[in-house]
């Protein structure tokens, strides 16, 4: 994992345990990514995947171990310095209120700005070459609320990006898509990799994820022994063609799948119901 | 719609326009009477001694401290709505306008109703409305946080026992007891100014500014908790100032003139529909709302049942509900027809 001679990795999430008010969601997870580099992260539902990227976006504060990004301990920095390093797009309700893309993207520059900052011209330019990276430029003016699932992806995307940093955390960027516009978000967030980013991704879709993503991690669940939680592990980490097999789907998800290969050499999952 | 990025220029221009607004409501509020005054001549330094005491002794007073308080309940108003993020919020719901409506009715009830209101109820008010506050943020506040959902219950239930303590109270009263608490329950300026209005003029811009403060993260709180915490914000640690903020403000509010109604729900939402939802713009284009709002609504109580008056907590329901129904309708009308 990694490479070992380069400086410090973008992120670095080593031996972490985090939970809710006593109660053990991850227990001992550990990876890495890389500058560039797309990272999938994949499990059962309610096994603890978002947990780990609010740990990993400082969010929520692990119960032991160390998360750091370029190095840094996340525990030491200030929210608004952990903010400037990484970008977290949460399975959030959006505005209260009726908002203009373009404002929601500005958000994105709330570490930047001081108290009492007002948008100057160099937030509203890197809010729109944001939108112009996610191509999104022509929804500038749209209300967030009127954008389909697809738009609303691209929008909230360009406001981590606007954000500037080398991290970016996606929590289910695709549920609620269709097809094409699942594709379309592992198409961008291909890009984003590709332009040096390090990105994490949570998902559900393992085939998208194993064609799109450099690894993939798999959580399991953890067991409940006399009442008590056990917390999810690493069920595997890996290349998606080394690790996508029926043994690590059928202990990370409890189901027998079938795994096939595409023309390109990508594990394919096949169910039966 | 259009974007409406909060740059200074923009910012500026609200905050002048807001001047203006407030500054008509309050000439509004000035020219208007139960006894005829001729203004021109008494700021040129005419009129009689009668006419003088009336509009600078009584009116102007009255006038300004409506103004202050207008401005206030409507930031607070603003800024709650956003804690909560709840379009229906309003400062009334954290048991303020009960607990504080109980510490008045005790203080009419052992003082009787024709003590001096700073000696007697005003205290009382306030120190009922901390009471209350206490109770809702000790009840919110048990997990760490104050949650949204937590904090709105816990102010209901608190408000509905001082109501009912209240009502307990209003019951054993003599008549003109009751008569008083009635009065004040609705919410006036009858016979106030002066050392409230001073009061307020230290109160009402303190706590506007420090709600502007705020403004930015209120921005974030108002989009949602997890990319509030992701873009940088304490959330636990801004949510307890917005609500000791909004509580400290509202509480002096109510101990100096009584609940009045409608002010910190109608008025951030029709500033909201004029300078859109950024609560840079949002916070000052509020006050200044209720500062133009809360003065002519007076105005209007003083006359309407000339020679008596009306308690303005009676027009501002008045108007304010009726209004509010128009801004839903028209919300909705967007709703349906913003996909183009």
């Amino acid at each position: 994992m990694g490479d070992t001679a380069s400086p410090a990795p973008a992120l670095e999430v080593e031996r972490v345990a985090a939970g809710y008010r006593g109660t053990r969601v991850l227990s001992e997870i550990s990876l890495v990514c890389a500058a560039g580099e797309l990272l999938g992260v994949l499990g059962a539902n309610g096994c603890g995947k978002s947990t780990l990227l609010r740990v990993s976006a400082g969010v929520v504060a692990p119960t032991s171990g160390v998360v750091r990004v370029g190095g840094a301990d996340v525990s030491a920095l200030r929210a608004r310095e952990v903010a400037r390093r990484v970008a977290l797009l949460p399975q959030d309700s959006g505005p209260l209120y009726p908002m203009a893309v373009l404002e929601a993207v500005l958000l994105g520059r709330h570490p930047w700005q001081p108290a009492f900052a007002f948008e100057g011209d160099e937030d509203l330019r890197l809010a729109r070459e944001a939108l112009r990276e996610v191509d999104a430029e022509h929804l500038a003016e749209r209300d967030l609320a009127t954008l389909s699932g697809g738009e609303r992806q691209r929008v909230l995307l360009a406001r981590a990006l606007c954000q500037g940093g080398r991290v970016l955390l996606c929590d289910e960027p695709t549920s609620h898509l269709d097809i094409r516009h699942q594709a379309a978000v592992f198409r961008l967030l291909r890009t984003v990799a590709d332009a040096g980013r390090a990105v994490v991704v949570v998902t559900h879709d393992v085939n998208l994820a194993a064609q799109a993503c450099d690894r993939l991690v798999f959580l399991r669940a953890g067991a409940t022994a006399d009442g008590v939680a056990h917390g999810a592990t690493l069920e595997a980490a890996g290349r998606p063609r080394d690790v996508v097999t029926p043994d690590v789907l059928r202990a990370a998800y409890g189901i027998d799948v079938a795994v096939d290969h595409d023309h390109d050499g990508h594990p394919v999952v096949r169910r039966r119901l | 719609m259009n974007a409406r990025p909060v740059t200074r220029s923009r910012f500026v221009r609200v905050v002048a326009g807001g001047v203006l607004v407030a500054g008509a409501g309050i000439t509004v509020g000035l020219l208007i009477g139960a006894e005829p005054v001729d203004v021109p001549a008494l700021l040129t330094g005419g009129g009689s001694a009668v006419e003088r005491t009336i509009f600078f002794d009584l009116r102007l007073p009255r006038v300004l401290l409506a103004a202050l308080i207008g401005g206030a309940l409507a930031v607070s108003g603003a800024a709650f709505q956003a804690l909560l993020r709840n379009p229906l919020a309003e400062p009334y719901l954290l048991g303020i306008s009960g607990g504080g409506s109980f510490g008045a009715v005790l203080a009419i009830v052992a003082l009787g109703s024709a003590a001096a209101p700073l000696a007697g109820r005003v205290p009382a008010a306030l120190v009922g409305c901390l009471a209350a506050l206490a109770v809702v943020y000790l009840v919110a506040a048990r997990r760490g946080t104050l949650h949204p959902a937590t904090l709105l219950l816990a102010g209901v239930v608190t408000n509905a026992f001082f109501l009912a303590a209240l009502a307990c109270v209003q019951y054993v009263a003599t008549p003109e007891e009751s008569q008083a608490i009635l009065r004040w329950v609705m919410g006036g300026l009858s016979g106030q100014g002066g050392p409230e209005t001073l009061l307020l003029a230290i109160v009402a811009p303190v706590g506007a500014l420090y709600l502007f403060a705020e403004a930015r993260r209120l921005d974030l709180l108002a989009f949602g908790e997890e990319t509030a915490r992701s873009l940088g914000v304490d959330v636990s640690a801004c949510r307890k100032r917005v609500f000791v903020g909004t509580s400290i403000l509202t509480a002096v509010c109510v101990a100096v003139s009584g609940p009045i109604g409608f002010v910190g729900l109608i008025v951030p939402h029709a500033a909201r529909m004029v300078v859109g939802s950024g609560h840079r713009v949002l916070i000052p284009a509020a006050f200044f709302a209720g500062a133009a709002f809360l003065p002519a609504a007076d105005g209007l109580a003083r006359v309407v049942v000339a020679p008596g008056e009306l308690p303005v907590g009676i027009i501002t329901a008045v108007v304010g509900a009726p209004s509010f129904v128009a801004l839903l309708m028209r919300a909705r009308v967007g709703e349906g027809g913003a996909h183009g």
